[in-house]
């Protein structure tokens, strides 16, 4: 039937038959334009850093101007050493996770935080990617002493590459090599 | 990215609800089975003169908390309760400390066959400011009481800020004299426990108090311990007020209290698995 109708519909007409024209050539079309990758910068926070004494001294537990009483000046050397640690720590713990293969499985914690996997990915791979890199960190650190730095906490200020901002507290204390970290969460702490 | 939004946006709000049943942290856990704590207040050092590290241990409290965290104790022992001192012989408990914290350790451990992880040690004034630091806790005064410095005179329910030394001191005005005390010091306890969940449950928070700790007696924890000891607080659903047994006595011309032939199996209950044995 449909042959037959071709036929037809060719007999009804007098005009020349067209010539074939040319097999139509696509236009070039533009090279698909991958998304820019953002360059990935190491990551260098900004250490910001406060003192809170924790010593018994002033407090009325030991006799006032016993040697118990009186307080120690703050060991700035061990202070100093204790931040520098917990800057490198939180700068290539960040890096890490910015730089991580996005398939990757591996946990970017190299410690046991706990099982709690909405927790633990708001404090670490949450954070950035490759694709939203880090641009700027701020830590701002409280450090509690006694004579020697006893523990700190610090707020770490996460601005990612599409601007979005997030703070996460980490808590720290000294360790025989490199601080510890001690405990951690989402947000500024309070 | 929106997970971590609705982290940082839903958090606070569960806060302020009081919805939220588990604090939003991670933290390395505490590795012990059971957790014990020996809680001791001195009657040397502020407003006396002396060292509360060489003194007697009027207020004597051993914390227990349970291997799931859920539960703790508070075994409240009656500062004159007669019991084998470590390295002494038998006489009050509160003599322990005559000889440093070290000794009370060596004399729990020894009575209840048991290991006390850390100690805390303060004065009266370092537990009056320890308190008044934390903002005061709110507890049930069943009757006015007057020695400590800081009066009590109303009756009912009411926040205690440096008088919880007054609360915590008193015995002459109250029924049940020491053992009525020492059970008063555990309901202390126990509200600065309530406090820190409804107001204090977060990392800030948490750190706050144990700086207050840490700044108002001596303990021989390390950081890491304390901190671990501070959010582990934060898990802790009931705390139990547990007074150990015993009568009043004498032994020669001194007034003493002598523990009751159950009171060493509560104690040893409670620190299997935090709780009294009727919970």
């Amino acid at each position: 039937m449909l042959a037959a109708a071709t036929l037809l519909l060719g007999g009804c007409t007098d005009e020349p038959e067209p010539e074939p024209s040319p097999t139509p050539t696509a236009a070039p079309s533009p090279s698909p334009t991958p998304s820019p990758t953002p360059e990935i910068e190491p990551v260098d926070g900004q250490l910001e850093v406060e003192l809170t004494s924790v010593s018994v001294a002033g407090n009325r537990v030991f006799v006032e101007g016993s040697d118990r009483d009186r307080a120690a000046d703050p060991d700035a050397a061990a202070i100093d050493a204790f931040t520098a640690g917990i800057k490198t720590f939180l700068d290539g713990y960040l890096d890490r996770i910015q730089s991580r293969q996005p398939d990757a499985t591996e946990p970017v914690l190299p410690f046991d935080l706990g099982d709690d996997t909405v927790l633990l990915a708001a404090i670490s791979t949450d954070l950035a990617s490759p694709s939203d890199p880090i641009r700027n960190v701020v830590y701002d650190t409280t450090v509690y002493v006694d004579q020697a730095p006893e523990w700190a906490s610090v707020v770490a200020s996460i601005t990612t590459d599409d601007g979005t901002s997030t703070q996460v507290t980490y808590v720290f204390v000294p360790g025989e090599a490199e601080p510890e970290l001690i405990a951690a969460a989402p947000g500024g702490g309070g | 990215m929106i997970r971590r939004a609705l982290v940082a946006f839903l958090a606070p709000l569960l806060v302020a609800a009081g919805l939220q049943a588990a604090p939003q942290l991670l933290y390395q856990p505490v590795e012990d089975d059971v957790i014990t704590v020996l809680l001791l207040g001195a009657d040397q050092g502020p407003p006396r003169g002396g060292s509360p590290l060489d003194a007697r241990a009027d207020a004597f409290h051993l914390l227990v908390v349970s291997p799931d965290r859920k539960h703790a104790s508070f075994l409240n022992f009656p500062r004159d309760s007669w019991v084998p001192v470590a390295g002494v012989g038998t006489t009050k408990i509160n003599a322990c400390l005559v000889g440093g914290p070290e000794r009370c350790v060596a004399t729990v451990e020894n009575l209840f066959d048991t290991k006390v992880d850390a100690w805390f040690v303060t004065s009266m004034h370092g537990m009056a400011d320890a308190f008044a630091d934390f903002g005061g806790v709110e507890v049930d005064v069943e009757t006015p009481v007057y020695d400590g410095g800081a009066d009590i005179t109303e009756t009912g329910p009411q926040v205690l800020r440096g008088e919880a030394l007054t609360f915590a001191r008193d015995r002459k005005n109250r029924s049940g004299g020491d053992f009525r005390r020492t059970e008063a010091q555990g309901e202390l306890l126990i509200a600065a426990h309530h406090k820190l969940l409804a107001e204090r449950r977060s990392v800030a928070g948490t750190l706050e108090a144990v700086r207050i700790l840490r700044s108002h007696s001596v303990t021989n924890a390390t950081p890491a311990q304390l901190l671990r000891y501070g959010f582990t607080a934060l898990e802790v659903e009931t705390v139990h007020n547990v007074n150990v047994p015993g009568y009043a006595s004498t032994a020669g011309a001194a007034s003493v209290v002598r523990l009751t032939d159950d009171a060493f199996p509560l104690v040893r209950d409670v620190l299997q698995d935090g709780k009294p044995p009727q919970d």
